[in-house]
């Protein structure tokens, strides 16, 4: 009984499935019959045969007129029955009809394996099964004395063969049906295996972020004191411990976002020379003590005001930036861009050249492979997950761009990337400021790998080119004094160990000329008073400013605080008391009066009372979540609950986060850990104008 | 008269790069169509790039030859000196709009002189080599091009395809002739005869059968092949196919040079995922 109960329930699943009739297959199968059919009409015709001749182009015709009618039935339960009761109807006829020498019978053993393969296994099985029943009761019972008249030995046998067709052709078929099932529940397995890797992932990145936020906030709050020394480095270490472990998390998410589909590009206007200087910034923070020569060489007609997606582009370079510094023990790597117009735009090109470790021939083609970290024997002391490069091709190829990579093992290896952008502005990166006769010296001696004293010597010719100037470069201090004495030059720039040889000479020359010196940001040199100096990684754009006499040059970035809102209001909600503090430290230096609340109901509360100029609300709350509280509180009858802005404040950055909040009526959104910058960002946006007061500009 | 000869050629000629280097041949880049975007061939996009693009499913891409303005601009950017004169070898007139493209841009070039090479890929690397060779032993432009129109007639320049989808992306072949031909797994051998694309004969069965069944057939007659050099693509990451090929190739002739080489992104765009081919100079 139970193994009747399987079969009907199997069947009843069959059923279900075989909804959708094969149209392609069965439109495969009647042109052929139908072809079939005319050939034989002909061929009849041809032999004087004129009843068979008529009857097989009447079968033509049927078959083509079915055809037909199978493309206006809408219905696929009529379409299926219309086709199961035509080939019946057809194939009876066969039977009946009998053709030449009773041939035609022979159609009907290919109705079992034809109608499964070719309708589906229930309509087919129906069909060989309605077949299988009548073939008996025609040729076994009077009735084939209507039609053609087969032999007794072919009347007994027919009706066996038939049927031994139809079992092998069910069992072929229930087998394959079984299989592909089998398939399909393996590839939803590894379906929801993959979204709940995505969704774990996504978790664990909040669950994370949130301690970190109070790590890296108290780090941050803690290094703003007087501390001593081993404190601070302790309070440093931590801090940079920290952002390394952000990092890992980011990157985790980001292959996340990449793998399961949701990462989607947020593009907007930027400027190309905004994402040089952070990507600058932070690699040459990122290159601590190592001795190394970071070069940039930018194509000083590239537009500036491009249009894409700033923060990936910005992941990207520095990804390859980081893989360069990571493989590089001695030489230095090169970042260069360029840019060729086309029609949409420009093709940036972006390439970064190292005189690192280079990887071997056979590994080339798998480094962008998933978490597989190639010549792991040599490159086990090097940091890693192994993500970076894979993400970056994938962000690569989200952007309709193309990435390519050139090693020679021991050598070093260069990456480069091609991503199409719109310009929305061609001014270049670099402008001129004003035209006079400019006659530059540069004077420099610092052996560099080859690619890199290239690399200075060509961004020193673009900006000649671009200034239409000229120019000289010299290797040794006798070359240099030459120049000096025989020539007429406007400008000098020289390098910070040239400079360090006889600081006198040179601080007596700053009095003639324009004069400046080339060296690291992060362990400056002090010079005398008229010179000035150009940061490394040396860059065009630095190069040109110094001609400019523009000051930016020279600035450090601005620290955090350099305004204050004293008046202004603002409200922290967020139900982990760490986090608060965290904030509250974070605004202490702007001045502003910060409340706080521990739940969505205390929010509420207190915007009843009190009309705040800006409010920051966490997401995951018990009991009244962020997006909730913000519902209710657009609920409440205040005038000024209108304009109040609220920023969604959460560590919860998987997917498209930023849309969700966005949707749900947030003005703003900003992702924990709290990041100095990106607080400031938000104050300067959100509170009143007239709240805010500058303090000094600059840090000097 | 010409002290110096610059020889250019197409990117799609597939010389390596250290012969490229070496003998200062200079490039003129062609451009690849993808969904909405444009790369420039040898400068943006490369064998490798390309051929990770390629392996999407749903991919099309196409080649776009170099416009007359890039053309002239090349030959203009070539030309600082007035007495230096420029071979460019183009690939044949009768599969790309290149040469008469080339011979636009150079008309009012006298020093300029364009050749058509009748060929594509290492077709077109063979020729750049015998110029280079020639401007080393200081030969006239003239006399260069002329020798070149008749090395170019020795060339054998031969593939056999693993499917014809990608020249019926770029319009080589009718789509529905290209749809049959991968339903019953038919392998076509295009070879070149008077620059033109012809079929050559059709190979089936499995990888290393049809392989193995075009290189005898391109070998076939071992009397007229110049062992010289032979430049063999493989249009594959399997170093399977790769030694097989190599193998195959070089078992019964002993060449004195065989470069195994990728192609270019234009090239491959063209003749598509493991594709093989074969080019030499015949006696």
């Amino acid at each position: 009984m139970s193994k009747v109960n399987r079969v009907l329930e199997y069947i009843s699943h069959v059923r279900e499935k075989s909804k959708v009739v094969n149209q392609s297959g069965l439109y495969t199968a009647f042109s052929l019959i139908s072809i079939y059919a005319l050939i034989m009409s002909a061929v009849c015709f041809i032999k004087s045969d004129i009843i068979m001749g008529v009857v097989n182009a009447i079968i033509a015709v049927t078959m083509i007129v079915t055809m037909l009618l199978f493309a206006r039935i809408k219905s696929p339960k009529m379409l299926s029955w219309f086709v199961v009761s035509s080939i019946y109807v057809l194939m009876m006829f066969f039977m009946y009809q009998g053709g030449v020498g009773g041939v035609s019978i022979m159609w009907l053993l290919f109705v079992p394996v034809g109608g499964m393969a070719l309708i589906n296994l229930y309509y087919g099985g129906i069909l060989s099964f309605l077949i299988g029943v009548s073939i008996p009761l025609y040729m076994l019972t009077p009735l084939h004395r209507l039609g053609y008249q087969y032999s007794e030995d072919y009347r007994i046998r027919f009706p066996i063969i038939y049927w031994a067709f139809l079992i092998m052709s069910l069992v072929i078929f229930i087998r394959i049906d079984r299989f592909e099932e089998e398939q399909k529940e393996l590839i939803r397995k590894a379906d929801d295996a993959n979204r709940s890797k995505s969704e774990f992932l996504a978790d664990m990145s909040h669950e994370i972020r949130t301690p970190m936020n109070a790590i890296m906030g108290l780090c941050e709050l803690n290094m703003n004191e007087d501390l001593s020394s081993l404190v601070r480095d302790n309070s440093e270490n931590i801090y940079r411990s920290s952002k390394g472990l952000m990092n890992i998390i980011n990157n985790l998410l980001d292959f996340s976002k990449v793998e399961s589909g949701k990462m989607e590009l947020q593009c907007s206007e930027y400027k190309l020379s905004d994402v040089l200087e952070d990507v600058m910034y932070m690699t040459t923070a990122r290159m601590g003590d190592k001795d190394l020569e970071f070069v940039v060489d930018c194509d000083p007609d590239i537009p500036n005001l491009l249009y894409g997606d700033e923060v990936r582009i910005k992941q990207i370079i520095i990804n390859l930036l980081t893989n360069a510094l990571k493989y590089t023990e001695k030489g230095g790597f090169l970042l260069t861009l360029t840019g060729r117009k086309e029609t949409y735009g420009i093709n940036l090109a972006v390439s970064v050249k190292d005189s690192g470790i280079g990887i071997q021939k056979e590994y080339i083609g798998k480094i962008f492979d998933t978490y597989r970290r190639v010549d792991i024997k040599k490159n086990r002391s090097v940091e890693g997950t192994g993500l970076g490069l894979p993400i970056t091709k994938r962000l690569v190829t989200l952007m309709n761009g193309v990435i390519r990579v050139k090693s020679e093992y021991g050598k070093g290896t260069e990456f480069k990337i091609i991503i199409p952008q719109r310009v929305i502005d061609e001014t270049p990166i670099v402008t001129v400021g004003r035209s006079k006769t400019i006659r530059i010296l540069y004077y420099h001696v610092e052996e560099v790998p080859d690619f890199i004293g290239e690399s200075y010597y060509h961004s020193f010719k673009s900006v000649i080119r671009k200034w239409n100037a000229s120019g000289q470069v010299c290797h040794s201090l006798e070359q240099f004094k030459n120049c000096l004495s025989n020539g007429t030059y406007t400008h000098i720039i020289i390098g910070k160990d040239e400079y360090l040889a006889d600081r006198g000479y040179y601080d007596a020359l700053s009095k003639s000329y324009h004069l400046a010196v080339v060296q690291e940001r992060m362990a400056p040199v002090s010079v005398g008073g008229n010179i000035q100096c150009i940061y490394k990684p040396f860059y065009t754009r630095n190069f040109s400013d110094f001609i400019n006499q523009h000051q930016r040059y020279l600035k450090k970035r601005k620290l955090p605080a350099t305004f204050a809102a004293r008046g202004a209001r603002i409200l922290v909600v967020d139900d982990n008391l760490l986090n608060l503090k965290v904030m509250e430290g974070h605004l202490k230096p702007y001045e502003v009066q910060v409340d706080t609340a521990m739940n969505g109901m205390e929010a509420i509360e207190m915007i009843k009372q009190m009309k705040y100029d800006l409010v920051f609300m966490d997401h995951m709350m018990p009991e009244m979540d962020g997006i909730e509280t913000h519902h209710n509180i657009c609920l409440l009858q205040r005038d000024y609950v209108e304009t109040m802005p609220i920023v969604a404040l959460t560590a919860n950055v998987a997917g498209d986060a930023r849309q969700l909040f966005m949707e749900e009526g947030f003005q703003d959104f900003m992702s924990k850990p709290i990041q100095s910058d990106g607080l400031k960002e938000m104050l300067l946006k959100w509170l009143p104008k007239d709240l805010i007061i500058n303090k000094e500009e600059y840090d000097e | 008269m010409n002290n110096n000869i610059i020889i250019s050629a197409d990117c799609i000629c597939d010389l390596p790069e250290s012969l490229v280097e070496e003998y200062s041949i200079r490039m003129l880049p062609f451009y690849i169509e993808m969904k909405d975007v444009r790369f420039q061939d040898y400068t943006e996009v490369d064998f490798s790039s390309m051929y990770d693009y390629l392996k999407q499913d749903d991919v099309k891409v196409s080649s776009v030859p170099a416009a007359i303005e890039d053309y002239r601009n090349h030959f203009m950017e070539l030309t600082k000196n007035e007495d230096e004169a420029i071979i460019h070898i183009c690939v044949s007139r009768k599969i790309s709009e290149a040469y008469n493209h080339a011979v636009v841009a150079a008309q009012d070039m006298e020093h300029v002189f364009v050749v058509d090479s009748g060929s594509i890929s290492h077709g077109i690397g063979l020729l750049v080599l015998k110029a280079v060779e020639m401007a080393r032993t200081h030969s006239e432009p003239n006399v260069i091009v002329d020798e070149l129109h008749k090395a170019k007639k020795r060339i054998s320049c031969s593939c056999v395809l693993k499917t014809t989808q990608y020249i019926a992306n770029n319009k080589r072949v009718n789509q529905t002739i290209s749809n049959l031909l991968d339903i019953f797994h038919i392998k076509p051998i295009i070879k070149l005869k008077n620059g033109a694309m012809k079929v050559r004969g059709v190979c089936l069965g499995t990888r290393e059968y049809y392989v193995k069944k075009y290189i005898r057939q391109i070998f076939r007659n071992r009397k007229a092949i110049c062992e010289d050099v032979l430049f063999i693509t493989v249009l594959s990451d399997s170093e399977e196919l790769r030694e097989l090929v190599y193998r195959e190739a070089t078992e019964k002739i002993e060449w004195k040079h065989v470069y195994m080489q990728d192609v270019s992104a234009t090239n491959l765009c063209n003749v598509g995922l493991g594709s093989v081919g074969l080019m030499f100079y015949t006696k």
